[in-house]
Order: structure tokens, then sequence, then C-alpha cells
């Protein structure tokens, strides 16, 4: 046994991957109770970013379902070696999210999208139940709010229409009159700009995180 | 920043990596991204990795919303229905 005396790094993000690592292989053995824990511990930011793109519960809900329900069937579809299983899981509520709402009428998008660059206001997700994890999660939630916020406000605009608006590139341009290379780097720019903001926040960035399509559509 | 060196007109492949990993991307350039991603491109593959992280900390960011009870029920339930099929297709043997 090594125990190492001091570490000042806070351990609930390398307790994480490593309680998601043995919950994969539960997964794969199809333990129905590997399925609980992870519904326990990530529907709830799965469902508060579905919710917040999506902008209806029942689509949300629907995404929710779809994200788990195929964790549960591909299990193996994450691959560890390229990242976080929070990130990965994320990702894919993320692009299944966005995927709802293309199909959904331009007019009610567009509200939508309108307020998602305003709506980062309010309690961040708590990634769990345990009090600790729901602070962490808290702090790291205004952390980026704070790094969005001191992004240059065309920047934050092309990336919230994207991330939280599920707007496409070209159809940003539109939106907001803006030629559409311009967007390109605006995009490029603002998410290198939160890169560099969060790798000074080390702690909280952890490893990089997965795939969430495994190269193709989920 | 400190990726291997990038063919000349790399560049492009590397924006498009970006908007990716937060499905910003046309249909057309999605599948033109992820066609030179299959090749096994090193430095997008970096480049969606670092992006993805970032997408993570966006998803925290969002306000905290309880999802209804009935959820949870519901997914656990079509999980237990699948579940009898899972043998047929489920990956086999050792790892």
């Amino acid at each position: 046994m090594n125990l190492v005396a001091e570490t000042p790094s806070p351990p609930s993000r390398a307790e994480e991957d490593a309680w998601c690592a043995a919950l994969v292989v539960r997964l794969a053995d199809g333990e129905a109770t590997a399925l609980e824990e992870l519904y326990d511990r990530y529907a709830r930011p799965a469902y508060s970013l579905a919710r917040r793109i999506t902008g209806d519960a029942p689509f949300a809900e629907e995404v929710v379902q779809e994200v788990f329900l195929a964790v549960w069937r591909q299990p193996e579809r994450y691959r560890p070696e390229r990242g976080g299983f929070a990130g990965w899981l994320l990702a894919a509520v993320h692009h299944k999210s966005v995927d709802a709402v293309r199909r959904e009428e331009a007019v009610r998008r567009r509200t939508q999208a309108l307020q998602a660059v305003e709506a980062l206001d309010g309690p961040a997700v708590s990634p769990a139940t345990h009090t600790e994890d729901a602070v962490e999660a808290r702090m790291r939630g205004e952390r980026v709010r704070d790094a969005v916020s001191e992004l240059p406000a065309s920047q934050r605009e092309a990336l919230t229409l994207a991330y939280y608006g599920g707007y496409t590139q070209r159809e940003i341009a539109t939106l907001t009159n803006t030629p559409i290379g311009t967007v390109k780097t605006r995009m490029h720019r603002a998410i290198r700009n939160l890169r560099g903001a969060l790798d000074d926040l080390s702690d909280f960035s952890g490893p990089a995180v997965g795939d969430p399509t495994d190269g193709g559509t989920p | 920043m400190s990726a291997p060196t990038a063919p000349a007109g790399h560049e492009d492949y590397e924006a498009l990596a970006v908007a990716w990993a937060i499905a910003a991307l046309e249909p057309e350039e999605q599948v033109r991204f992820e066609a030179h991603r299959a090749e096994g491109c090193e430095i997008c593959a970096e480049e969606v990795a670092a992006s993805l992280s970032v997408g993570l900390e966006l998803a925290y960011a969002v306000p905290d919303v309880d999802p209804p009870a009935s959820l949870r029920e519901r997914v656990l339930g079509a999980a237990a229905t699948l579940d009898a099929g899972r043998d047929d297709e489920g990956p086999s043997g050792g790892g």
C-alpha cells in the first residue's frame, strides 16, 4: 500500500473516473444495478442540459431515455482511452438534444436560442446527490459561466447560439447577419479562449473527454 | 499548441473539429470532417478531445432541473425489456 501523505488536488474527478470505469465493466456484463447507479448519478445533469437546449420537458425526457438506453445496449461504444465517461455521456446528450431541436420549427427555436444566450444564470447542475459533489459542481458551473462571460460578445454569441441553441454555423451567420467565415473564426476562438481559461483551473478541467458518437451518428 | 506539425491547408479541418465537437456543422461538413477523422488524424483527434472538454464544462453550466421520477422508471423498465434480446447481439468472449 502506498499512501501519499498530502494530496493537494480534490480527489473527486479521479474518483469519478475510477467509479465510471468500474461501472462500464458492470454494464458490459449486463448488470441492471449498474444502469440504476449510472442513472442516479447523471440523470440530473443530463436532463438539465437536454431541457436547456430543447426547452421542452417531453423532448428532454426522450433524449435522456435514448442516451441511457444506448449506453445500456452498447456500453462498449465508450472508449476510456479517449477520456472521461461524464464528458462522453453529456456530449451524447448534447448531440441528441441538438438533433431534436433541429427537427423543430424555426420560429420556436429562434425564441429559444435567443433566450439561451442570456440564460446562463441560475444554479449549476449537481452531478450527484453527494453534497460535496454538488458544491463542486456549483463552483465549477460558476467558473465556466465566468469564463464565458469574459469572452468578447461576438464570440460568446456564436458559441451560445451553437451550444445551447443548437444552431449550425451557417444558421448563426444568417441569424446574426454575419459572414460565415467570421462565425467560424469566432467559434474557433471562443473554444480556444475557454480552453485557455479552463486550463488555468486545471483541477477542474480533468482529462480530455471521449467521443460521443464513436465517429458517426449516435 | 504542442500538436504534431499539421500539413498545409489543415487549419480548415481544425476549425471543423471544433465545430463538430459542439455539433455546429452542416450535415455535409459533418460528413467531410468525419471522413477525415476516420483516417486517424491525430491533430484533429486532439482538437476534438479538447473541444469536447470545453463542451463538458458548458454542460455543467446550465441551470439545474430535476428529471421527473417517472423517467427513471421508464428508462429502467425499457432497459429490462431490451435485456431479453441482449444476449443475441452482445459482445461475447474475452476482451
